[in-house]
């Protein structure tokens, strides 16, 4: 009898475990079915009709190659397959720096879209914007004359016939991220000519720049009080890169001694830049408190602080953002707004918050790229692919926006005189009646001057609370 | 012995079978083998990969896409995913028709407007008093309002205007001298673009005629046909095709093209993957005289304009006068993945060659006179040709034959002001006047040797 029973109670037992498990090993294969049916199926076939019916035989493992690095930019425009010399590139020791700004290369359509520049390079001073499209590369010899105007996509290669002239590397051209990367990186000092098309403007453009030295240059691209009377110092902070937040203290530190009384931070076209220097600026307005928040797919997300210690916690700050605000500048802008610790004004931020990881390339010794986290605000807002909306809105056009980036940098009168873009914007500046403005009239920044009147009035606020307003 | 001999029958086909089979079964085992070992697992691995630590959910559609684009880089420019919306617009302009508002447009990126370039007689659009350089600033279908600033091209403007027939379509239009902004509604109707878009007479000695075709859709063949016979009924003694800015179209429609002129010949062959070879000739007989021909080229002719072009040159039954062609001469097919009718694939599968089996992909057909054009001119040109197009070109029955002088090119200055369109200058389209002069001497030619025998004739017989 016993015996029996133990018997049955085993085979109920095996029977259970057996459906348990099957269902389980089911529901698996269901999520795989996901991407069996949604994916490998239709790919698969793809690839046997290319492999049977396309004009010429083609190299599997390159279709493979050339597969995967679609899968990754159509999923993420900062996830990317990068061949082994690119990590060799980026640990070299040679000197070699990038130009000024970053460009994400798209390897399907070739398109390398400048996706930084920094506010006090050679590139930024010559009107480059992120979002531009770069077309063409060379690099500029000092002996040789600077390639002919005609430059166009089609006769950029035949021009080389009479003197040995620099070589125009065409962007069309090239298969991945690191051709586009080698071919912007140089020597600090050298020239490098840049054909890009301007897409708000659908202009081409021509412009030569100069790479920067090993430093990161100058943060601080203006500090002054301005509105003399109400004591309103204004800081125009251009990048987190190292030192920078050293800068920006020694900046604040000089202005108050001015008398400053309240604080228009300008991180317009600031496209981001180091982790660290981001918690020391934040720490000058927040004495320690939460700067962002790190999420992932999953897992627990971890707090970032801002410094602690010095801060000045009293001072009003009105915060200047646009549409080229980046990285740890929006995100230090959010963490302000989050904390009420300031007021921002202008437009809203670029959105790119993203991590990027990097793992082996499963189809040779390169390495992926993929974004697997995001940072947020201390609230938890969504930075990343969204941007940080301002308090107040003062949005500017497009014409305005460039036109803004370089009186920021003093360059606009160079430019102007130069640029076919100049005759062009004057031309069309007569024939417009909208704004009837004159090409000749000083550019006027509605941003910064809707910002001042909204720091004024905190100011005049705070002065009537604590000292009564003079007679007379 | 019958018997046996059907067992070595058997044997025989046995050991054929079991010698030929393995070598079949091989050859697409190592293509599978290929798939499955050099294709997939990178692949897969790296979907797998992506879906664990993606920092979101993977949409496998995405993917998917992604995928099929990254693949068909690697090919040539013209293998490509064909993306759902693309593939709507793709079908009707092979096809030629589809359901608008009659109006050809442009996009305004400074304005971030749709800009109208031309409203098409006998449309919906003909009775609104559109006129060019007019701008949408909206459009409206039903509930949903769409903002022509958030257009990114023309493509997306087209995407949206064209539609079900039928249907109503609110646009808000700024007009070109300025004004309030007007809502008009329009009612969508079939719209059918005419290939051949202008058809006339240029006049002088020896009389001439001109034919621009456009494009190889549906019936362009048809269009070309009777462009051809009113002319001939108009006495030309020589005729000039314009396929200068042709992209190409159906196959089929230039093959019938070609053969108004051929008799019988080849047109043009293709090559495929395996080698097989197809040849393609022109449909039968076509009768009477051919007038000498000049065909018109640009580096913006194209696939089916220079298949055309070279069979008549190689069969030299016409003179190319202009710029070496555009250089895409190769077959695609759209494949779809069975049960996807979203998006499509278009992959190049064949080459084509012309009569004299000269390869024209990548190289384009040179002309016998080169008449080359800067960048810009052939812009200016291109608009120039633009602004003659007639609609419905072909004169019906009882219609005034059109003016033997070409017709003045009217400069549209939209009062809007854009920086570029300020030259007062006419366009002078050296192309053809080069073709004209060709042309000319090509009928004197072709006349002399005829004079000289009436000559001889007479003389023999007064003799």
């Amino acid at each position: 009898m016993r015996a029996r029973r133990i018997l049955i109670g085993l085979l109920t037992g095996l029977a259970v475990g057996l459906a348990i498990s099957s269902a389980l090993v089911r529901a698996q294969a269901d999520g795989r079915k996901g991407l069996d049916e949604a994916f490998v199926r239709p790919v698969a076939w793809l690839a046997t009709q290319v492999d049977l019916r396309y004009v010429e035989a083609v190299d599997l493992k390159d279709l493979a190659a050339g597969t995967c690095q679609g899968m990754l930019a159509e999923i993420d425009p900062y996830s990317a397959y990068w061949p082994p010399e690119m990590l060799q590139e980026l640990q070299a020791d040679d000197g070699r720096v990038a130009p000024g700004f970053e460009v994400r290369f798209d390897p399907v359509s070739k398109a390398a879209i400048i996706d930084e520049c920094i506010p006090g390079t050679s590139a930024f001073a010559e009107g480059l914007l992120p979002g531009d499209l770069v077309i063409e590369l060379a690099e500029s010899r000092p002996e040789t004359d600077a390639p002919s105007e005609e430059m166009t996509a089609e006769d950029g290669v035949a021009e080389t016939e009479e003197e040995p002239t620099a070589a125009v590397s065409k962007v069309s051209e090239m298969q991945t991220a690191y051709d586009v990367f080698t071919a912007l990186r140089g020597q600090p000092g050298t020239e490098l000519t840049v054909a890009v098309l301007r897409v708000d403007e659908s202009r081409k453009l021509e412009v030569t720049i100069r790479r920067p030295g090993p430093e990161a240059p100058p943060a601080v691209l203006a500090a002054e009080i301005i509105g003399a009377d109400a004591g309103i110092g204004y800081i125009c902070f251009g990048h987190f890169g190292q030192g920078s937040a050293d800068q920006l203290r020694r900046s604040l530190d000089e202005l108050r001694s001015e008398g400053m009384a309240g604080l228009v931070l300008d991180l317009r076209y600031n496209p981001g830049g180091r982790e660290r220097e981001a918690r020391a600026v934040s720490g000058l307005f927040l004495d320690g408190e939460s700067m962002a928040v790190i999420r992932g797919r999953r897992g627990p997300e971890t707090v970032l602080s801002a410094r602690q210690g010095g801060a000045d916690v009293d001072l009003p700050v009105v915060v200047l953002v646009n549409r080229f605000t980046a990285g740890w500048a929006e995100l230090v802008a959010a963490a302000l707004q989050d904390h009420q610790r300031a007021v921002l004004v202008g437009e809203g931020t670029y959105g790119k918050a993203g991590i990027q990881t990097l793992m082996p390339s499963p189809f040779d010794e390169g390495t992926i790229r993929l974004t697997c986290a995001r940072y947020y605000s201390p609230e938890g807002r969504t930075v990343d692919g969204e941007g940080v909306e301002p308090d107040v809105e003062v949005e500017l056009s497009h014409e305005d926006t460039r036109k803004l980036a370089l009186h920021l940098v003093g360059a606009e009168q160079a430019v102007a005189a130069e640029s076919p873009a100049g005759e062009a914007e004057e031309a069309g500046a007569a024939a417009d009646d909208q704004t009837g403005e004159d090409a000749e009239e000083p550019f006027r920044d509605t941003q910064l001057e809707r910002a001042v009147e909204i720091l004024s009035a905190e100011l005049t606020q705070v002065g009537e609370e604590v000292v009564p307003v003079a007679a007379g | 012995m019958r018997r046996s001999g059907t067992w070595l029958a058997v044997l025989l086909g046995l050991a054929v079978g079991l010698g030929f089979g393995p070598a079949l079964g091989l050859s697409l085992r190592e293509r599978g083998r290929a798939l499955r070992e050099d294709f997939l697992p990178p692949v897969v691995r790296l979907a797998v990969a992506m879906e664990e630590r993606y920092v979101e959910e993977l949409d496998f559609d995405k993917l998917r896409v992604g995928a099929y684009k990254g693949m068909l880089s690697r090919l040539d420019k013209h293998s490509s995913y064909i993306p759902p919306v693309a593939y709507k617009e793709f079908r009707g302009e092979i096809e030629g028709e589809f359901g608008g508002l009659g109006i050809r447009i442009s996009y305004n990126a400074a304005k971030k407007a749709v800009q109208i370039e031309e409203t098409l007689p006998r449309t919906p659009a003909s009775k609104t008093g559109l006129l060019p350089g007019d701008l949408i600033v909206e459009i409206r279908e039903g509930q949903e309002l769409i903002k022509t600033a958030d257009f990114d091209s023309v493509h997306d403007a087209v995407e949206v205007l064209r539609g079900k027939v039928g249907a109503d379509v609110t646009i808000t239009v700024v007009r070109a001298n300025g004004g309030d902004r007007e809502q008009i509604t329009i009612t969508r109707d079939v719209i059918t673009l005419s290939s051949v878009e202008i058809v006339r007479l240029i006049d002088g000695e020896p009389k001439l005629g001109y034919v621009k075709l456009a494009y190889f859709s549906k019936n362009a063949a048809r269009e070309l046909q009777k462009a051809v016979e009113y002319l001939r009924g108009q006495g030309i003694e020589g005729l000039i095709l314009d396929l200068r800015f042709n992209p190409g179209g159906l196959l089929e429609t230039a093959r019938d093209c070609a053969g108004l002129f051929l008799d019988g010949e080849i047109i043009v062959s293709t090559k495929d993957r395996n080698g097989s070879i197809s040849l393609l000739y022109a449909h039968g007989e076509t009768g009477g005289e051919k007038p000498p021909m000049v065909v018109l080229i640009n580096r913006f002719s194209a696939s089916g304009a220079e298949i055309v072009g070279a069979a008549l040159h190689d069969h030299q039954k016409a003179i190319l006068v202009g710029e070496t062609t555009y250089g895409k001469a190769s077959v695609q097919k759209v494949i779809e993945y069975p049960g996807d009718e979203e998006g499509a694939v278009k992959l190049t599968i064949a080459h084509y060659y012309t009569p004299n089996e000269v390869l024209i992909e990548g190289k384009g057909i040179k002309p016998d006179m080169e008449v080359k054009l800067s960048d810009d001119d052939t812009r200016e040109l291109f608009r120039h040709l633009n602004s003659q197009v007639q609609y419905d070109p072909i004169p019906r029955e009882g219609d005034e034959p059109e003016p033997a002088e070409p017709p003045e090119p009217e400069q549209e200055t939209p009062a809007g002001g854009d920086a570029e369109e300020e030259e007062v200058e006419e366009f002078v389209d050296v192309q053809l006047g080069r073709a004209v002069e060709v042309l000319a001497q090509a009928v004197a030619e072709a006349r002399a040797p005829a004079s000289a025998s009436v000559a001889e004739g007479q003389a023999a017989t007064q003799g």
